[in-house]
């Protein structure tokens, strides 16, 4: 193979922009593909700089998804112009029969990591949600009924938010002199999940593998979500018969035992944002956040985010392999401690003890993830056409 | 190409007082390499950045008014790539950082922050309050702290320490590209790699910088805190104006006596704090590499170096040992008589004034 001379370049570079400009029409080829294809006339954009692996292979990947995408060839453009956020492979390059001498070797675009793509997939949906910062939050203000029965919640995040809206909408009161607390929690491996997820709404870009890491380095939970704890600070401050553990494989379980013991109906309660979510959003929550500020991330992820990455639910992620010694042998101190707790315990609190399963995923898919970004892209860019519509401009 | 205007904006103690200084030290040699360091009238930037932050600041902040459009016509006046750097800037809410960007509309703005890691910074600035009069114990600091809200702070202490926070309000709007992280090396490595990371970024050769800075901020130990600490609070209410006490507490007792002292024991952080710093690290690191801002030198500079606690070394920053703490007090006691003797009032003439008044 002979080193790249000019005359190289500028066909490498026409060649690029041929392909580009294929996948702007919804095409699926490879670049292997393209390239052993002859060379036809297709419209390119000859202005801007390459566009990189990632960008184009993205474009590639996006194409072949679930359904059809509107107004794909300006996504194609915004994809490509837009630069993957954070460490990796810096403008990788496409295979060309001469070779580079310096640079960033060249890389087939299909055999990409997961995580080159993720990267790229974090910088465009940041760009896509950025103009729905602009969106005020609206305000809801709350009914105050301070004759109905008064409940505070504690303990998992994502199942204490659920269960509260409920509760609320059903008008009980939040707090109050005679309130009751619950402390909501369930499989160890689950209140992580929680206590990861909230942390990731919250902004941190937080990695599963590290949040654990963390707690085992330290033998310690994370304190909201360290039920025994909670559980007993609540009862030496207050009564303890007022005070009541809840432990449940799902929120919509932890729902019914609260409503029984405040004596109203249950109902039911909407899906919860998984793992490929959380996984994805760690990603967008810095580069988002640098976009448009830390209030109107958080207004986004509030208002769009689940809306847009809601999604198959995929099975719950157990303790990595490095900690799930110290994951059951933590579960096991939080067992016990519940057993031997002055409060009242709905669940058994062997529930909360990892298992030691092998079908389990013990760290996030980063192909499942990318399956799921390129959905929640073709959400996103759903949401950024119509809006650019309603304002009648370009996207 | 437009110029390039570097806001250094923090974090506090993590070296800036030494960069600054050899910066001014240098000035004439890096604005030969293109860098314009602004020269303000008290030298520094620091009443700048108090005008643009607004914060309640004793006795300083009525006299800071004026001084960051002053120091935006400077920028402006300069020729080529200029540095602002002031670590109070950090602390800057989104609409005070709009008005500093705007004031350099046409301008590359690069947002450089020096970051260092979170178990040296808590007893770090602990000390720096107590150094502005505070009396808090270092248990009840770090409590206050580690219950805080990290994210859109209200403490002071995570307004410029909050890297992802603190970025995210100085770098809206800024190609990550143009936003430099720069980590402070452990100790043990020399001084001069900061200086290093930090010329490299804003375009200078760093040996060009000839001017060297001695120790230019540096910190006390526990028996030598526990005398500052001791200090102000017998001093609450007792009328010692803002001069005097920077003059005798901080310059005369803390900088130039208490500092210089032999075989300190540094604050170090109790073994119950670990978890906590290393989970806020963990989420910083991850956040960071995530967020594609500019790294210079290595994120491996910001994980806290976890201390042996069971050689039994340890010693509480709240109990030092007390005739440590004797010999600390009666060292500073000396270097305020020494201070003040060359102006006392003479016997003669104290005599007189006692006569006068009856």
């Amino acid at each position: 193979m002979s080193p790249m001379d000019a005359r190289d370049e500028a066909a490498y570079a026409a060649r690029v922009r041929a392909w580009a400009g294929d996948l702007r029409t919804g095409s699926t080829r490879t670049w292997r593909d393209f390239l052993d294809a002859p060379v036809t006339d297709v419209q390119t954009a000859d202005d801007g700089p390459l566009p990189g692996a990632a960008q184009l292979e993205l474009v590639r990947r996006l194409a072949g998804g679930d359904g059809p995408i509107p107004r794909f060839a300006e996504l194609a453009d915004l994809v490509a112009t837009t630069a993957g956020p954070g460490r990796g492979l810096v403008d990788a390059p496409l295979p060309w029969p001469s070779r580079r001498t310096v640079g960033t070797p060249a890389v087939e675009p299909d055999e990409l990591p997961a995580e080159e793509l993720l990267r790229a997939s974090a910088g465009v949906l940041a760009r896509l949600l950025t103009p729905e910062a602009a969106i005020p939050a609206p305000r809801r203000p709350a009914a105050w009924r301070p004759w109905r029965r008064g409940f505070t919640l504690l303990g998992a995040p994502t199942t204490v938010e659920l269960v509260r809206g409920a509760l609320l909408q059903r008008g009980l009161r939040e707090g109050g002199s005679r309130t009751t607390w619950f402390v909501l929690g369930g499989p160890l491996e689950d209140l992580m999940a929680q206590r990861w997820s909230a942390r990731v709404r919250a902004g941190a870009g937080l990695r599963w593998q590290r949040l654990w890491r963390t707690a085992a380095t330290n033998d310690r939970l994370p304190p909201a979500i360290a039920l025994p704890t909670i559980a007993r600070y609540v009862s030496d401050q207050f009564d303890p018969a007022r005070v009541h553990v809840v432990l449940a494989e799902e929120p919509g379980q932890a729902l019914a035992a609260v409503a029984e013991v405040l004596g109203v109906p249950a109902g039911t309660l909407g899906p919860t944002a998984d793992v490929l979510a959380t996984d994805l959003l760690r990603r967008v929550n810095p580069v988002l956040g640098l976009a448009v500020g830390e209030e109107a991330r958080r207004r986004v992820v509030d208002r769009v985010w689940p809306e847009i990455a809601g999604g198959e639910p995929v099975a719950p992620l157990g303790a990595p392999a490095a900690q799930l010694d110290w994951a059951v042998a933590a579960g096991e101190r939080m067992a016990d401690a519940l057993r031997a707790g002055r409060y009242a315990v709905h669940g058994d609190p062997a529930l909360v003890v990892p298992t030691r399963r092998s079908d389990v995923r013990r760290v996030p898919d980063p192909d499942a993830v990318l399956e799921h970004a390129l959905r929640v892209v073709a959400r996103a860019w759903q949401r950024y056409t119509q809006r650019s519509t309603e304002r009648g401009v370009q996207p | 190409m437009p110029r390039r205007v570097f806001l250094h904006i923090g974090t506090p103690k993590s070296g800036t007082t030494y960069l600054q200084e050899k910066l001014a030290r240098n000035r004439d040699v890096i604005a030969a390499q293109g860098l314009t360091y602004p020269v303000t009238r008290t030298g520094d930037h620091f009443e700048a950045a108090l005008d643009l932050v607004d914060e309640r600041w004793p006795g300083q902040r009525d006299a800071a008014r004026g001084q960051w459009p002053a120091l935006v016509g400077e920028v402006r006046r300069a020729s080529g790539d200029v540095l602002v750097s002031h670590e109070i800037l950090a602390a800057a809410t989104p609409a005070q950082v709009r008005t500093a960007m705007a004031a350099f509309g046409d301008d590359e703005v690069h947002v450089v922050l020096t970051a260092r890691d979170l178990g040296h910074q808590l007893p770090a600035e602990w000390q720096e309050r107590l150094e502005h009069r505070g009396r808090r114990s270092f248990g009840k600091f770090v409590t206050t702290v580690s219950e805080a809200r990290r994210t859109n702070p209200d403490l002071w202490f995570w307004r410029v320490q909050a890297i992802p926070d603190v970025l995210t309000r100085w770098g809206n709007g800024l190609p990550p590209e143009r936003i430099h992280v720069i980590t402070v090396p452990q100790p043990g490595e020399p001084q001069d790699v900061l200086w290093d990371r930090m010329a490299s970024v804003v375009g200078v050769d760093p040996a060009a910088a000839r001017v060297e800075v001695t120790d230019a901020n540096p910190s006390l130990g526990i028996a030598e805190t526990a005398v500052i600490r001791r200090l102000n609070r017998l001093l609450v209410g007792k009328g010692v104006p803002r001069e005097v006490y920077v003059d005798l507490v901080r310059e005369v007792i803390a900088h130039d006596t208490l500092a210089g002292r032999p075989d300190q024991i540094r604050a170090v952080l109790p073994e119950s704090c670990w978890p906590f710093v290393e989970a806020v690290t963990a989420e910083w690191v991850d956040w960071i590499e995530g967020a594609g801002v500019d790294v210079v030198g290595d994120l491996a500079d910001l994980q806290p170096r976890r201390p042996d606690y069971t050689d039994g070394t340890w010693v509480s920053p709240d109990h030092p040992p007390a005739e440590l703490v004797a010999d600390a007090a009666l060292e500073a006691l000396a270097a305020v008589i020494r201070d003040i003797a060359p102006t006392h009032r003479s016997p003669v003439r104290r005599l007189a004034s006692r006569l006068i008044r009856g």
